[in-house]
């Protein structure tokens, strides 16, 4: 497909460009070539043009297609980061409940230091309500959600303000929200482009 | 690159058309009057698009940038096309 553009667009040029420089304008069949290859010409040039705007909608498609799968991709690692923390704490509870409800605790011979141990590796595992290993995975799947978002909105042609007012909910101003919604947009797109 | 590509092809096509109108021009008298005709209200056109591009715009739904690309290159490729012609 490439090569098919490269040789139309070369084509068009060299039809256009030649027949005017080689041939002479006096003589009534030269023109008639001239204006033939110039009509040549064009159609190469359209061609061509249309060929790669079909390409360039393939491409974009492909790594829209690219970025939703790793969007999948990152919002499962989480979800699963999420479950099995869940089991985990769940997993130690019952542990925890099993072995202060058993005859041997009664007896005594648990140690109450192993209850207190459990007790508190329960207690590091489930404390904090929002960890800040998931809030940065969130993060992360919330930037890949908003940058698909974006892209799939720049390919229907709208322009920054609507798709900051579309994604973030703020319309156009000074304020501050707008400003950093308007600078995570500038980022999210810088990004986009490296990618590309 | 195939975006590059489409842009660049497109204004080639709009360079090739405008030395088609220059080839014509030189066809014949008549024919030489016709395109002025059609040049100076094409130039007409293109300074009125300057001046009313807050409306066209909106109209358009493009960007001012954007808007003031296509008529800088629309120019550019009148220019370039009916230059090829004039010095071939």
């Amino acid at each position: 497909m490439l090569l098919k553009l490269f040789a139309l667009s070369g084509s068009a040029l060299i039809l256009w460009i030649a027949p005017l420089y080689a041939l002479d304008k006096k003589v009534a069949w030269h023109r008639a070539v001239q204006g033939a290859s110039l009509i040549a010409a064009f159609g190469c040039a359209i061609e061509a043009s249309r060929t790669a705007k079909n390409l360039a909608k393939a491409e974009a498609y492909e790594n829209a297609k690219q970025a939703m799968i790793i969007g999948d991709l990152q919002d499962e690692l989480a979800q699963s980061a999420y479950l099995s923390e869940q089991e985990r704490r769940l997993q130690n509870q019952h542990y925890l409940e099993s072995l202060t409800n058993s005859p041997a605790s009664s007896n005594g011979s648990v140690g109450s230091s192993d209850v207190e141990r459990l007790e508190r590796s329960l207690a590091l595992s489930s404390t904090p309500d929002v960890p800040v290993e998931r809030s940065t995975q969130n993060d992360a799947v919330l930037r890949s959600e908003r940058l698909e978002r974006i892209r799939e909105l720049k390919a229907l042609g709208w322009s920054k303000a609507k798709i900051i007012d579309h994604i973030w909910g703020v319309s156009k101003g000074g304020s501050a929200k707008y400003k950093s919604a308007e600078s995570e947009y500038e980022e999210l797109l810088a990004q986009m482009e490296d990618e590309a | 690159m195939t975006r590059a590509m489409h842009l660049i092809n497109a204004f080639l096509a709009g360079c090739i058309a405008s030395s088609f109108l220059g080839w014509i021009a030189m066809l014949n008298p008549i024919a030489f009057r016709i395109i002025s005709a059609l040049l100076c209200t094409a130039v007409i056109v293109w300074g009125l698009a300057w001046i009313l591009d807050d409306t066209l715009t909106a109209w358009l739904k493009i960007s001012p940038l954007n808007w003031q690309a296509i008529l800088l290159s629309s120019l550019a490729m009148l220019l370039i096309g009916l230059g090829v012609v004039l010095c071939s």
